[in-house]
């Protein structure tokens, strides 16, 4: 909330300068955001005497005059509407250039003809008061030529507080007031709130029809208003020191007793509210037209104010267009209520309607202040506007208005939950300044809290009360004391961390994209279940959750392409989204894009574009490193090159896929035909596999080569598993070093060199053992796939 | 014999001494020493003689061998280090760069993390993951959050069409292992969290990085420690730090902690003492034990430890950013 600092100095004037106080405020919890000049926006207008007048011709229907002004720098012309301008008044020049608010500056023009140097200002126009009628009227004894901000003490100072949602004590001045008070040990300068009598006899009956959302309503009849009155400018000034604009007398008396006391009130004109006033809740479908023109559709339940069949308001929130103040009221009713927060709260994000009223009430107003208030109203009411006021209506359930509260703290456990003693006569003394009453005991206080401080209920609060008056920043500092048991249960390392590290090792940077993405995109690379949806996206790019990382991945590499990188190697780990069998998954998974060449360019090697098998032996290093087994088959996955697409598998199944983009996909998404992906599960990563030494063996290997001929359909995955199962006791390492089609090899046949290491673990290998396994594994290759060694 | 022996042996060395390849070496080694070899055929000429000789002859013959093997093994070791040393004077450019590689690095915001993760493990602490589609009850009530409650305003929620939500903090991990396992409890729950809410420095998915204690005796003063501790070990040096009265539903008393930076004092954290509505919700006896819990943005502890001033940076990707601080 913002708040003028010279009101607040009215009620309490610690001898500080802003800076300090803001420090004070922030250090008591009500975090200063900032604070400014409250009429920082304008300047360069200042007192100037009107020192002759002609009349301006061509202007019809208004009055339009040419003033020669002595702005006390010399004489200026300034063309002027105002009625009220006459020879010999001082009034506020504002100069070419001169600034009257956020976006508006003075310049000169020629109006009607005739040359006008800058301007003669209203009330309004600078701001300061509601005035439009005609242009500032000062004093005669302002000396011409000094600034207007100085001639008026236009010196406020706006302070933007950041209130957290329990300290709704704190939405008025009084409140802030009560704060500044406890922290300088300052009595607040209370405002005198008196009875006013009434003068007439009128009233409207009023009728809780729901006296646990409304358990008090006070009204009263205002009689006879002067609807030609102004609001005066020091109530102006405050309300503008406040963050709000004047609107009309009699609202701007509410708002200014809203931010004094914290008690929002609604004046409606009584003309519309003849009935009298029901506090009841909505019925599904009712409809109101509000103050700012729009209409709403009620839900059932909504608290409102009528006049027993027609809506007037919404309680505490807005009242209705037809109900409010007109510029011909004459009679007044005044609504002072108070509203559960619980029949409040929601209802203004239900409608999108928050105002200073529902922020009030939503927070908690003091549910003992609507007596006090609807005096203050009325008096300031009755100075302003004039009128007659009738008697106090009161409507009450007061079963249902809250009691004040009375809350134990143990001297043990506020000691133990601050980890060090603050001396009773300090906590009571924070207590005293608080307004609590306190009746101790040897183990204990009693606290008896004011009712504005409707935020405390339970002995916790009252501990974070304490510590925040003597100042979080004077607890000492301890570290805990604590057993150190070994833990099995959760991790000591993030989970996914090793495989991250291997990928980046491999020369992948790792990204982070949003895990939503457009659906269509969604659905065109994973069209076989659905994903979660967001309803209420922040744009319809961002709608569904992701089921894969691949098109976060195009999108990170196209931004990089675009900014001429030609090289791009991004993997992203994290969760995948998807809806089957009416659950919802989400899977850690880690996906990885590659383009462009194989290597960085240099001196030593020929450049070459990367292909699949670099993007295979990437991810071969990865399972080696992390101990997972895997084979692989031919991928039928959506966004792959039908003739470019693997799947992995390990022992429990499918882990994921890579290959070469789609063509589909790659013209579509503007990469370059030559674009690699991978996505895998990222659950077989997470726990590292049992794995087992075994002796190094210190027999002598022996290499034997076989270069065989096979039909090209045969995978040389399925020639080289038999030769391990084949060999499975000698065979320490199988190399595949060569795949050869072409000149010397008959069509559709292609040579397959394997390069096989074979050592016997218990004993040297003969040449003569060698060569009989090398014959019983020929044998047996040529009769599963009809190999001819070469 | 001797003497035929004698010049045998003296014709060997020099020619093996005048041997210039390691072919010539070799063949001189089968001349003397292969299994016709001159030697060998003197060796095995042994057995023709009288009895009383062969002693004599055998130790001759032998000691030519030796002699002949040493000299081979020598001039081998010669031709190899004449060769080895011949290009001692051809040097290779050094200054040419080395063969490269791709880069390749951790995303700024998981490097801070991982660093977190371990600053936290050191002290004791264990990493709790948790789902990020949430239910209301984890994320809100569980926390002391019931529905309209006004601090649903401080979190923008993104829900889901089935009526769960993104969950907007980690807390929610928090409740699930309070939940699961008895005190004391020492966790760090990292992860991404998603607010409705987008300027320079607010995306809608971030990193939120949580840590909860719970034990017997955890005071307002450990958790003070705890977080200037962890503090000035993050920002490697004595950070001035400052901590003033705050709200939140799940802690009482509640702090927000700032850092004192170039431009005056910078929110970095919330934290506070585990409200008693929370421990209780979870099975907790507040009356036995008492703990606290600490929140910050994992980006933003990033963007101040980098000196990165939009946060929409850390999302754009760009490797030319990326590579920087890999």
């Amino acid at each position: 909330m913002k708040i003028s600092e010279k009101w607040l100095r009215s009620w309490i004037d610690p001898d500080i300068d802003s800076e300090q106080l803001c420090d004070q405020l922030t250090n008591l919890g009500l975090e200063v955001d900032g604070y400014e000049s409250t009429y920082k926006h304008l300047s360069g207008v200042s007192v100037a005497e009107i020192t002759s007048i002609e009349s301006v011709d061509g202007a019809d229907e208004k009055t339009i005059t040419s003033c020669t002004v002595d702005t006390g720098q010399g004489s200026v012309q300034v063309i002027c509407g105002a009625p009220n301008v006459s020879v010999g008044m001082k009034s506020a020049y504002a100069e070419e250039g001169a600034t009257l608010n956020e976006k508006d500056r003075v310049k000169k023009a020629r109006l009607y003809g005739v040359e006008s140097d800058g301007m003669l200002c209203s009330g309004a126009e600078l701001g300061i008061s509601s005035d439009t009628s005609g242009i500032l009227d000062l004093s005669k004894d302002l000396q011409v030529g000094i600034d207007v901000k100085d001639a008026l003490d236009l010196d406020d100072v706006t302070v933007d507080i950041d209130l957290t949602p329990n300290r709704g004590d704190c939405l008025s001045v009084r409140g802030i007031a009560r704060e500044v008070g406890v922290v300088n040990r300052l009595a607040v300068h209370e405002a005198q709130v008196e009875i006013v009598p009434a003068q007439i006899t009128q009233e409207l009956p009023i009728e809780l029809a729901n006296p646990i959302g409304c358990p008090r309503y006070l009204g009263r009849v205002i009689a006879n208003i002067d609807s030609s009155a102004t609001t005066p400018a020091w109530m102006v000034q405050r309300l503008i020191g406040c963050g709000l604009r004047p609107i009309d007398p009699v609202v701007d008396v509410t708002n200014y007793v809203m931010l004094e006391l914290g008690q929002p009130l609604h004046a409606f004109d009584l003309a519309n509210v003849r009935n009298g006033i029901v506090v009841r809740d909505a019925k599904a479908d009712e409809k109101l037209t509000l103050l700012d023109g729009t209409e709403i559709k009620f839900e059932a339940g909504t608290l409102l104010i009528t006049d027993g069949d027609t809506p007037l308001a919404i309680a505490g929130v807005m009242g209705g267009e037809g109900s409010g103040i007109q510029d011909d009221t004459k009679d007044v009713f005044l609504e002072c209520a108070y509203f559960s927060p619980e029949a409040i709260v929601g209802t203004p994000r239900l409608y999108g309607l928050q105002t200073d009223a529902s922020l009030r009430y939503e927070r908690g107003v003091d549910p003992h202040l609507q007596f006090d208030a609807i005096e203050r109203a009325t008096r300031l009411l009755c100075e302003v506007v004039g009128g007659e006021p009738g008697p106090v209506t009161i409507a009450e359930a007061t079963d249902h208005i809250p009691n004040n509260r009375n809350i134990t703290l143990r001297k043990d456990r506020l000691e133990m939950l601050i980890g060090e003693k603050i001396a009773d006569a300090e906590v009571e003394d924070v207590f005293t300044r608080l307004g609590f009453d306190i009746e101790a005991n040897s183990e204990s206080w009693k606290v008896g809290i004011p009712s504005y401080r409707f935020d405390l209920s339970i002995e916790e609060d009252l501990v974070e009360e304490v510590c925040r008056v003597h100042g979080y920043n004077r607890i000492s500092a301890s570290h805990p004391v604590a057993s150190l048991p070994f833990d099995v249960e959760l991790d000591r390392v993030s989970e996914s961390l090793a495989v991250r590290s291997r990928i980046a090792e491999l020369g992948y940077y790792e990204v982070i994209n949003y895990s939503f993405i457009e659906k269509e995109l969604n659905d065109r690379f994973v069209p076989m279940f659905q994903a979660p949806q967001v309803e209420n996206p922040i744009a319809s790019q961002y709608a569904s959750m992701r089921k894969t990382l691949i098109p976060g991945l195009i999108t990170s590499a196209r931004h990089n392409l675009t900014r001429q990188q030609e090289n791009v190697r991004l993997f992203e780990h994290g969760k995948c989204f998807a809806i089957k069998n009416d659950s919802t998954l989400q899977e850690d998974r880690v996906a990885g894009i590659a383009l462009g060449s194989s290597q960085p360019e240099g001196w030593a090697e020929a450049q070459r574009g990367i292909d699949f098998y670099d993007v295979k032996g990437d991810l071969e290093r990865v399972f080696r490193l992390l101990g997972t087994s895997v084979t692989y088959e031919r991928s039928d996955c959506a966004y792959l090159h039908p003739g470019q697409a693997a799947r992995i598998l390990n022992d429990r199944g499918i882990i994921g896929d890579f290959g070469k983009l789609h063509p589909e996909i790659t013209m579509a998404m503007e990469l370059p035909d030559q674009t690699f992906v991978f996505e895998l599960d990222a659950q077989p990563f997470t726990k590292i596999d049992a794995q087992h030494a075994e002796h190094v063996a210190p027999f002598p290997y022996v290499r034997r080569d076989l270069a065989l001929l096979v039909a090209e359909d045969v995978p040389v995955q399925a020639l080289c598993n038999a030769v391990r199962v084949e060999l499975a006791d000698l065979l320490s390492d199988l190399t595949v070093f060569d795949v050869y089609e072409g000149e010397n090899v008959e069509t559709q046949k292609k040579s397959v060199g394997l390069g096989l290491l074979l050592q016997d673990k218990k004993t040297t290998l003969t040449d003569a053992t060698v060569a009989s396994r090398m014959e019983s594994l020929l044998a047996k290759l040529t009769a599963e796939f009809n190999v001819i060694q070469r | 014999m001797a003497t035929e022996l004698d010049t045998l042996r003296t014709d060997a060395l020099k020619r093996i001494k005048g041997a210039d390849t390691d072919r010539a070496l070799e063949d001189l080694r089968v001349a003397y020493l292969g299994r016709n070899g001159q030697i060998t055929k003197h060796l095995k000429s042994i057995r023709t003689l009288p009895k009383e000789d062969r002693p004599t002859a055998g130790a001759a013959i032998n000691a030519a061998k030796a002699a002949i093997e040493t000299a081979l093994e020598e001039q081998g070791e010669a031709l190899l280090r004449t060769a080895r040393s011949s290009n001692l004077t051809e040097a290779i450019d050094v200054t040419l760069p080395g063969r490269q590689r791709h880069g390749g690095g951790h995303h700024p915001v998981n490097q801070t993390i991982t660093r977190i993760e371990s600053l936290f493990v050191a002290a004791g602490y264990r990493i709790a993951l948790g789902p990020e589609i949430e239910d209301d009850y984890h994320n809100f009530e569980a926390l002391n959050i019931p529905a309209n409650h006004p601090a649903r305003a401080m979190h923008d929620t993104f829900y889901l069409t089935d009526g769960s939500l993104l969950r907007t903090h980690t807390s929610p991990v928090q409740v699930r292992v309070m939940q699961k396992m008895p005190p004391p409890i020492r966790i760090i729950c990292p992860g991404r969290v998603y607010r409705k809410d987008l300027d320079r420095t607010h995306t809608p998915m971030f990193h939120q990085v949580e840590g909860l204690v719970i034990d017997r005796g955890i005071s307002f003063a450990d958790l003070k420690g705890t977080v200037l501790g962890f503090l000035n070990e993050y920002f490697e040096r004595e950070v001035e730090v400052r901590f003033r009265p705050s709200y939140f539903p799940f802690t009482e008393p509640s702090a927000e902690v700032d850092i004192m930076g170039a431009k005056g004092w910078t929110e970095i954290m919330g934290c506070g003492m585990v409200h008693p509505n929370v421990l209780s919700e979870c099975g907790i006896d507040t009356e036995i034990y008492s703990g606290f819990a600490f929140g910050f943005g994992a980006d933003r502890m990033t963007m101040l430890k980098y000196g990165i001033d939009d946060l929409r940076m850390l999302f754009e990707n760009d490797i030319r950013f990326l590579q920087q601080l890999a």
